[in-house]
């Protein structure tokens, strides 16, 4: 067994035992959590930007293997080798929810929203009422079932998020369970790598305990509707408990830049990048295996750029017509954007070795978004850009294209295939198929 | 007596602190082994006679929510006000002599709820932005249907643990004790029943007060204070702290009700988060323990108490910054070129103003409805001032508001808050002003435009003004049947720029800002001017009955469904005849049926 140290901005991991903090020196031995599994598990990460694209734009032109990249993903040309564009795959447009908000949790679920009356719809479109999705998301599901030893079962980042409802929310553990991003990185990072030392671990340990008791209590003396709030709770209290006696191994942190406002518009750039590096970490680290990345949200995603020098809300320049070219110019720009940071996220995961490769090609990054066309809100040819190789599960440097003629379900499908769960052949309830993407990951 | 109707009601009102309550004339069994008058599993839709067939509350649903229909999935619009008004035929008639009421799922405390308890509890300050997220129902913040996350269970740890550590040097002090002369284990037994009643908002049962008695021993060793912050971080972290919790009858002789009466701390907890967005105090707590709020002559006191607590003024700001939808003034943003006036600290400014003049009117001032939305004075601060075109001297030291001219200035709705957070980075938008008026205000429904239609406004022009460039749209027929709602209300507030600012012309034109509320039930009109709509909206009874609606929304802190249809129709019955008083609307909510009982979802095993 070798040794390596992790370089770049990540200072190296030190093994933390139960609740002490006993560094062990500068190199990591060989090993993740567990000390039993593969030395470089996959990781899948879900990357979520808003309002759909332009299509014309975003398109590659050229074959499977030789394309050129559209102007949306031109930012993409240096990591080439290391992505798929996944063109012409459909979205199922079922069920009720204005199409910005069904389309952010049926995205990862491949599923719809409950129809169970828990949001009125002020504006009476689209159905008179809506609630929570129905059904887990991808991510989780993999999650559970890969049941990895990690400190975290999944992480979940977003930056400019805020609210609370389906369109906010694209992870869920299950029906009516979603899960909020982490939206401010310096926060966070207390969380992900600062353990609290052994009085702190003991107190939580006597809270944790104390409060299990009473939602317990409390359980059967409720309506069994609400049943069900309580063992959550009891089950996040479980996990923490775990988390707590476990000889986890705690990373020391990336550093950050320093801190600013995460609510204040202007730093967003510095606080997507912050997440980056906090998401980069967390998987060098093995940390967790599952992570998500939302930037901002469906149905009113009225933010302005400052930043880019658009002062318009994005929803509402994403509803002008074709002909409307300055519009079209500054959504260009929003888009190029994303595909910057889209970028640096590659180049920070690309950075890190991992055996004869880096930890970007452990990896399975897919990058998503709720609608197909913003100013149609068709569901139809949804943009997909599927990164890192999953471990050589997913040929890549390639662009696909459906046609229009497969729905995304499949390719969720695809997504737990590469991360190991063969079995699986339909995922979500819009009933969008039966089996993977044809092609997309190596059979 | 404030209302003539419920002074007549109250009296045949007896609600006994036993098994046996009465209210409103109609029996409710809360113990074993009683009989009488036991309401119906199946929840009856209100009018339907004895021997007609029952239709269930969920054939109600499907009738109120199919596509299409008018307020679907909410409530109907009400019947009638005035007696000349034909009721309408299909609306189920409220017979008072029953109870209604929609179920109260568990709820979590929302930031602003936390935020204030722990600073009644420990005297410290936290920062609501590092508490979870709240769901919303509607416009108002309240947590009913997502249950928690290890994030979210963190970011409580994380908060408990911060109070604690803050609260630290005053500890001691937060429950009084003679250290010398009882000594550290007497002193913490004291701060634990004390400090927890406090918390769970109820006594600690026994085997609760020995859990935190063996916490206190562990923790507490050497330094008695170390020992009270880890009781006090883990009470924080408590489901009984952080959940509303209110519990199903226990027992075989409950079955068969659907409504019951709440037990008095949970109407004690219900009061103080209601009124005070807090979490009750001793006083209140006391009376719940003397079962002083289960008679409505006892209650009556402690209401008016609360109505005069300062804090009430926490309750009146969440309010109107939800129902107004005001949120974004923290982060107005404007074209500075166009606005030269227009400066970060301007969006507080208008922030400040507007709770003032809120707090001024209800807890000052006649605290009408009427008040609220047509007054002509107002308490504008530091840059909103230049604005209003007022010296800086101009807002007394006294407290009493500036006067405006009352051509261009009424109340909530003409003031910058309103006008600059609806509006564009560059110019108004009668749209945007126009929809919290009809969804917010009207409690109307509007649909969402068509995906393909251009929501982007015109950009300003030197030779036309905003409603000349925003006619266009009514020209299209498939814009025009809702624009006509939208823009007749939306063009009344063009007098004001997108800062609020008072204007008489705009691109070289003098401003048009006439307009009509059109389309609803029974408060269209035309008008000329944000004043003169102002007081439409203040005489309407959609308006009228809609503030009485959205303050039971806020008051139960979940969404309102058919069965409160009728606690609705009663409030704003009250309401009109009250002379529109906002402090008895609060009051009549307090010592409705709707806020002192709840839905039996099911009868739990003993």
């Amino acid at each position: 067994m070798s040794a390596r140290t992790l370089s770049l901005s990540l200072s190296r991991r030190a093994f933390l035992t139960g609740l002490g903090a006993a560094a062990l020196g500068p190199y990591l031995p060989l090993l993740n959590a567990s000390g039993q599994e593969p030395l470089f598990p996959r990781r899948l990460l879900l990357f979520f930007t808003p309002h759909g694209t332009i299509t014309q734009a975003w398109k590659p032109t050229g074959s499977e293997t030789d394309f050129k990249l559209g102007r949306l993903l031109a930012p993409l040309a240096p990591h080439q080798s290391k992505i798929c564009v996944v063109s012409g795959v459909n979205m199922q447009d079922v069920g009720v929810g204005a199409p910005h908000t069904k389309g952010v949790p049926l995205l990862w679920t491949g599923s719809k929203l409950l129809d169970d009356g828990t949001f009125v719809r002020e504006d009476g479109s689209g159905g008179p009422t809506y609630g929570w999705n129905s059904s887990a998301s991808v991510d989780q599901v993999i999650a559970e079932r890969l049941g990895s030893p990690t400190t975290f079962r999944s992480l979940e980042f977003g930056v400019r998020c805020a609210g609370s409802g389906p369109s906010n929310r694209m992870i869920y553990s299950a029906a009516k369970q979603p899960l909020q991003p982490a939206t401010d990185p310096w926060a966070q990072y207390a969380r992900l790598f600062t353990g609290g030392g052994e009085q702190v671990g003991a107190e939580r340990l006597a809270a944790l305990q104390l409060a299990r008791e009473e939602l317990k209590s409390i359980s059967p003396k409720i309506a069994s509707e609400d049943r069900s709030k309580v063992d959550a709770h009891v089950a996040s209290l479980d996990r923490l408990e775990q988390r707590l006696r476990s000889k986890a191994m705690l990373c020391a942190g990336p550093s950050l830049s320093a801190k600013v406002n995460a609510g204040d518009i202007a730093n967003t750039p510095a606080v997507v990048d912050a997440q980056i590096e906090l998401i980069t970490a967390a998987f060098a680290c093995d940390l967790t295996r599952v992570a998500s990345f939302q930037y901002a949200y469906g149905e009113t995603d009225n933010h302005p750029y400052p930043f880019l020098g658009i002062n318009e809300g994005h929803h509402t320049i994403s509803h002008a017509p074709d002909s409307d070219a300055a519009a079209w110019e500054k959504i260009a720009k929003i888009r190029v954007w994303y595909a910057e940071k889209f970028a640096r996220l590659l180049e920070r995961l690309d950075s890190i070795p991992e055996g004869n490769g880096t930890l970007l090609d452990n990896c399975l990054v897919v990058w998503g978004t709720e609608v197909g066309v913003g100013n149609t809100h068709s569901f139809r040819s949804t943009p997909f850009v599927v990164a890192g190789g999953a471990g050589g599960a997913v040929p890549t440097g390639r662009y696909l294209e459906f046609g229009g003629n497969l729905d995304h379900n499949r390719l969720l499908v695809s997504m737990c295939h590469a991360m190991g769960l063969q079995d699986v052949e339909t995922f979500g309830n819009v009933d969008g198929g039966t089996g993977p993407l044809p092609g997309l990951v190596r059979t | 007596m404030w209302f003539g109707q419920r002074a007549r009601s109250a009296d045949k009102r007896v609600l006994a602190g036993s098994m046996l309550l009465k209210v409103a004339g109609l029996s409710l069994i809360v113990g074993a082994g009683c009989s009488g008058e036991i309401l119906a599993n199946d929840p009856v839709v209100p009018g339907a006679s004895a021997d007609s067939p029952r239709a269930s509350a969920a054939d109600a649903d499907r009738e109120g929510g199919g596509a299409g229909a008018p307020n679907a999935g909410a409530m109907p619009p009400a019947p009638g006000l005035d007696e000349d008004d034909a009721p309408d035929p299909g609306a189920p008639v409220c017979d008072d002599s029953r109870i209604e009421v929609g179920a109260t799922p568990l709820q979590r405390l929302s930031r602003v709820q936390y935020t204030h308890a722990v600073r009644d509890l420990l005297q410290v300050a936290l920062d609501p932005d590092q508490l979870p997220e709240d769901e919303k129902h509607g416009v108002f913040d309240g947590n009913t249907v997502v249950p928690v996350t290890d994030l979210v269970v963190e970011q409580y740890i994380d908060a408990a643990e911060h109070a604690a550590r803050l609260a630290l040097p005053e500890l001691e002090t937060i429950v009084p004790c003679d250290r010398a002369a009882l000594g550290e284990l007497a002193c913490a037994q004291q701060f634990i029943a004390s400090f927890g009643r406090r918390a769970y908002r109820r006594p600690l049962q026994p085997e609760e007060s020995a859990r935190y008695e063996a916490l206190f021993a562990s923790f507490g060793g050497e330094q008695s204070s170390e020992g009270l912050r880890v009781v006090a971080q883990t009470m924080l972290q408590s489901p009984n702290f952080l959940y509303r919790v209110e519990l199903e009858p226990v027992g075989a002789g409950t079955a068969g009700e659907t409504v019951v009466p709440l037990d008095p701390y949970e109407l004690a907890t219900r009061l103080s988060f209601f009124l005070l967005s807090t979490t009750p105090d001793d006083e209140l707590l006391a009376a719940a323990e003397s079962g002083a709020l289960i008679s409505p002559d006892t209650l009556e006191p402690q209401i008016e108490r609360l109505l005069e607590d300062p804090r009430l003024s926490d309750t009146l700001a969440s309010f109107h910054l939800q129902w107004l939808e005001l949120a974004g003034l923290e982060h107005l943003s404007k074209d500075q070129a166009l606005f030269p006036a227009f400066s970060p600290e301007l969006g507080a400014a208008m922030r400040e103003e507007t709770l003032r003049f809120v707090d001024h009117v209800v807890r000052a001032g006649d605290a009408t409805f009427d008040s609220l939305l047509t007054a002509p004075y107002s308490f504008p601060q530091g840059p909103l001032l230049e604005l209003y075109g007022l010296a800086a001297d101009a807002l007394p030291d006294d407290g009493q508001p500036v006067a405006l001219d009352p051509q261009q200035r009424a109340g909530l709705l003409t003031q910058p808050a309103f006008l600059a957070a609806h509006a564009h980075y560059n110019q108004t938008s009668p749209v945007q002003r126009g929809k919290v008026v009809i969804r917010n205000v009207l409690c109307q429904q509007l649909p969402d435009p068509p995906p393909n239609v251009n929501a982007i406004p015109p950009d300003p022009a030197p030779d036309a003004t905003t409603r000349e460039r925003l006619i266009a749209h009514q020209d299209d027929p498939s814009c025009a049947g809702c624009h006509r709602r939208i823009d007749g209300i939306g063009f009344g507030f063009e007098s004001f720029d997108a800062l609020g600012a008072f204007r008489t012309r705009e691109a070289g034109k003098p401003i048009d800002a006439t307009g009509e509320i059109y389309g609803t039930e029974r408060s269209d009109t035309t008008f000329d001017g944000a004043v003169e709509l102002a007081r439409e909206l203040a005489d309407s009874a959609d308006a009228q009955r809609c503030f009485a609606q959205q303050w039971l929304r806020f008051a139960l802190d979940r969404p309102d469904v058919d069965a409160d249809r009728c606690s609705v129709d009663r409030l704003h019955r009250e309401f009109a005849q009250s002379g529109r008083d906002i402090r008895g609307l609060l009051r009549a909510i307090a010592l409705s049926d709707a806020f002192r009982s709840r839905r039996v979802a099911e009868v739990s095993t003993p």
